[in-house]
């Protein structure tokens, strides 16, 4: 699970923004804020990890949308920046962080692992880094030698997958450096089990074949190809879909050939539509429970999920992600214009179905150029320190006009 | 930073049941008391509280809008209202006479919270917490105070 994030010189991010990440992460603000400049963030050093054989710039197309590149996306146009992004992991998964700071010339490819007297845990502090031409082909190797615990051993990295290598082989040494590597290539490994679910998401069409996955699917043929290739994802989607609208989802593939549907089918109605015949709010819910419930997926990124849905259905959705966070330990970073939503997840810690330490919520803000992230401390009565006088703004406005109050 | 224990007179103005003035009236209030220190102390269940949800459901256009002004800048905002749940109340002090049980929960709420001050309409019970000492304002002089 990711633990924070970091982002300097990124979009509207001047400066360096390190903003610490929960089970649930939701950002609130006004409209181009800066709060989907965050999940995007993840999506660029994801595209890094996945595949940095690419010119600069395919790194900042994210599948679903291009940011234009890296002269669009670093801040302020100003080229001779570097443009930072790095996660870190929670301590409890033995893990460091993760950095890659991009430039016209090439990257630097950071891992840092701080080891036991700043992680509490068994292990060594690692340090590297990595000078690496873009596009980068993988084929260097960073090595150094360190000790620990009496055990000598040599870290080599490539900037994305390390492997230690012990200087003497004992049973002892083989599983200490098989526990380091492991530990210093999860930042990679989590950073693969990110996946997005942006505000451009649906199913278009009745049926579907299946088509070849991109390392980023989110084309709806390609969320389709997800939900017919994996046998549990049909029935995990149709669980919470009766939870949250009342409707079951099932599939049906035409005999003999590769063609298949989506049905949803409303309980007291019975009669079972097409997937792209009923309503929108539902089809888009269904392309972000595919991508939720998908096996290989651990964080999801989604862009404001309460769209084209009624009140309760919000509600409904609110508690749905609680409990897949809880019970599927995924983890979810959400934008969002809904205090409905926001309200919602409050609620579910008042209930005590998620602790409040399991929700982080952010009031982004945009100062002329910059963008800033203000945490709202959630308490475990359901309450958040600041308000969200956010949300009322303009009604405040009105009202004031129409009781005729003076500013 | 003082505590208020507010009861049902502010519900009573901003439906604008009242007329068009008190809603501003209420309205101004509720946003001086968002922009001060203070907290409104809040007993769920109560009478209070009850009446703040059903506000949500007015008719009225700024009644609404008042009532998500009060969710969203109050009932959500530890440090404007403090939540209290009815189980964590102490016992009505029966020293107290002639307080009507619809009201008790101020007395008990206040004790709960120690300097905290009932604001009130009703003069009887300002008479009766006047002559227990405990602290009380009627809503008159609370608003003329807070509004300047």
């Amino acid at each position: 699970m990711l633990e924070n994030i970091e982002i300097e010189n990124f979009r509207s991010v001047e400066g360096r923004a390190t903003i610490p990440l929960a089970p649930i992460t939701l950002l609130f603000g006004a409209t181009a804020a800066g709060k989907s400049t965050l999940e995007y963030a993840i999506c660029v050093l994801r595209n890094f990890v996945l595949n940095p054989t690419q010119a600069l710039d395919g790194f900042f197309n994210l599948g679903f949308q291009s940011l234009g590149g890296f002269d669009a996306c670093v801040f302020n146009h100003e080229l001779d920046r570097k443009l930072k992004l790095g996660v870190t992991l929670k301590p409890s998964d033995k893990a460091g962080k993760f950095g890659v700071a991009f430039s016209k010339s090439g990257a630097e490819i950071l891992l840092n692992l701080p080891g036991s007297p700043a992680r509490d845990v068994d292990t060594p502090a690692i340090s590297l880094r990595a000078d690496v031409p873009i596009p980068y082909a993988v084929n260097q190797s960073f090595s150094e030698t360190y000790e620990f615990q009496n055990i000598g051993f040599t870290v080599n990295w490539n900037g994305i997958t390390a492997n230690v290598v012990p200087r003497d082989s004992t049973p002892e040494s083989q599983r200490f450096v098989q526990e380091l590597a492991a530990s210093l290539n999860k930042p990679a490994e989590a950073l693969r089990k990110v996946d997005i679910a942006p505000a451009k998401r649906g199913f278009f069409k009745p049926t579907y074949t299946p088509v070849p996955l991109s390392p980023t699917a989110t084309t709806d043929d390609e969320v389709a190809t997800l939900i017919i290739n994996d046998p549990n994802l049909p029935a995990r989607i149709s669980l919470d879909a009766e939870r949250i609208f009342n409707r079951d989802f099932r599939t049906f593939v035409a005999p003999g050939t590769a063609t298949f549907y989506f049905y949803t089918t409303e309980k007291t109605a019975r009669t079972p539509v097409y997937l792209v015949n009923d309503g929108f709010g539902v089809n888009q819910v269904i392309y972000i429970l595919a991508k939720l419930h998908r096996a290989d997926v651990e964080t999801l990124l989604i862009e404001e999920p309460e769209v084209h849905l009624h009140s309760t259905v919000v509600r409904n959705l609110a508690r749905t992600f609680c409990s897949i966070v809880k019970e599927d330990r995924k983890q979810l970073i959400l934008t969002t214009h809904s205090e409905q939503f926001l309200l919602s997840l409050l609620t579910c810690v008042s209930e005590g179905i998620i602790e409040p330490e399991m929700l982080k919520c952010y009031h982004v803000t945009r100062e002329r150029r910059a963008t800033a992230y203000h945490e709202q401390r959630v308490t475990p009565q359901g309450q958040i320190e600041g308000g969200l006088a956010s949300f009322v703004e303009a009604e405040t406005e009105d009202l004031k006009k129409f009781l005729s109050i003076a500013h | 930073m003082v505590d208020y224990v507010l009861n049902e007179w502010l519900w009573a103005d901003a439906t604008g049941d009242n007329g068009t003035p008190r809603q501003a009236e209420s309205f101004r209030l509720l946003e001086a008391l968002s922009r001060s220190n203070d907290r409104i102390v809040v007993v769920s269940g109560s009478s209070f509280h009850n009446k703040a949800w059903r506000l949500c459901v007015a008719s009225s256009r700024p009644a609404l809008e008042i009532a998500k002004f009060f969710k969203l800048r109050f009932l959500y905002d530890p440090a404007r209202c403090f939540i209290l749940p009815e189980s964590e109340l102490p016992e009505f002090p029966s020293a107290l006479m002639g307080i009507k049980d619809d009201d008790q929960y101020l007395i008990r709420a206040q004790l709960k919270v120690p300097d905290s001050i009932i604001v009130t309409t009703d003069t009887p019970l300002k008479t009766v917490l006047d002559l227990a000492s405990r602290a009380c304002e009627l809503r008159e002089i609370f608003v003329r105070r807070y509004l300047g």
